[in-house]
């Protein structure tokens, strides 16, 4: 899957991946490709800009934390970061439920 | 905070180190969030590299591979300077903020021209600039208030770009000139002011306006 066609839903994939625990980019990126089944093929450079973005909209908190002995900025879903991933994903069920009835085949 | 650049960076001799350096060099704004954003690059760059040294790559194509994977430069440069141009806006949206937020209590207070002697100064003008100030800077506040919103908690909505780095930058620079010329016009009518006068309107509306307005043309070349 082409990076045009994730246009729209990176944030929401990013705040998924670190739903559970906090995560320093690389491994928020493993995480994607893991997750996808190796499908998403975006230049990971271009995660780490999302990635201040949604620090900055309040989604994130970030830390330098020390990770494997490396000093690592690490990534947590806020309050307001749980919110929005849990409106995401009731916006994507109804999208996906709604493209799927009318392509799926009788 | 992140530790100094890898040692690789400062020799620029491995295709990490090379790729490190020429982003770090396409880079502009604030110091100390281009060095945050180079030094997480360079961790992830490491962390690639020692994943695909464990998969059975040598040294130099592990480098290769993590670098092809982070992007050419031409794609990761214009997205990392989006988001330096947004730091830069916000820290300009603070100053002027800051600046903005003292005039109110320093011209009802402390260098109240009307106050030095009871009554404002004889004349139209004077009472004009008054009015003028207050409503301009009022609107500066609210204007400046929207954009510091727009760079942080708005991209829950819209994503914040170079467009609003460009609005802080402009609206920062005419209000410094908007509020330091008409400072400087009413305290020119009213004749007869002290050096204590001078040095307060100084310390607290010209140096602040113009840190602000120096803060604004370094966001604008951010952008």
């Amino acid at each position: 899957m082409r990076a045009d066609a994730l246009r729209g839903h990176l944030d929401s994939l990013v705040l998924a991946v670190v739903e559970h625990e906090p995560l320093h980019g690389y491994a928020i990126i493993e995480a994607l490709q893991v997750r996808s089944g190796g499908e998403l093929e975006l230049p990971t450079g271009t995660v780490y800009p999302a990635l201040r973005r949604l620090e900055a909209a309040g989604y994130l908190t970030s830390d330098w934390d020390e990770v494997g002995g490396r000093r690592r900025r690490t990534y947590a879903l806020s309050r307001a970061g749980r919110k929005a991933l849990a409106q995401h994903r009731a916006e994507w069920r109804t999208f996906s439920s709604v493209i799927g009835g009318v392509l799926g085949e009788a | 905070m992140p530790t100094a650049a890898p040692a690789r960076m400062m020799g620029g001799v491995s295709p990490t180190g090379t790729y490190l350096a020429d982003l770090d060099a396409a880079l502009a704004g604030p110091r100390r969030a281009r060095r945050d954003l180079v030094a997480e690059a360079a961790g992830h760059l490491d962390d690639a590299v020692a994943a695909y040294e464990r998969a059975g790559w040598d040294a130099e194509q592990a480098e290769r591979r993590a670098v092809a994977d982070f992007g050419p430069l031409d794609v990761v440069v214009p997205a990392f300077q989006t988001t330096l141009a947004v730091a830069a806006a916000r820290r300009t949206a603070w100053l002027l903020l800051v600046a903005l937020g003292v005039q109110p209590f320093l011209w009802d207070g402390p260098v109240s021209v009307a106050g030095t002697d009871g009554r404002a100064p004889d004349g139209v003008l004077y009472p004009v600039l008054d009015v003028a100030v207050e409503v301009v800077g009022g609107a500066m506040i609210l204007a400046t208030v929207a954009l510091l919103a727009a760079a942080t908690i708005g991209n829950r909505w819209h994503r914040a770009g170079r467009g609003v780095a460009r609005a802080t930058s402009l609206v920062t620079i005419v209000a410094a000139v908007t509020m330091s010329a008409t400072g400087l016009a009413m305290s020119v009518l009213a004749q007869g002011l002290h050096p204590a006068y001078w040095a307060t309107v100084t310390g607290f509306l010209f140096a602040p306006m113009a840190v602000a307005a120096w803060s604004g043309r370094r966001t604008l070349a951010t952008c």
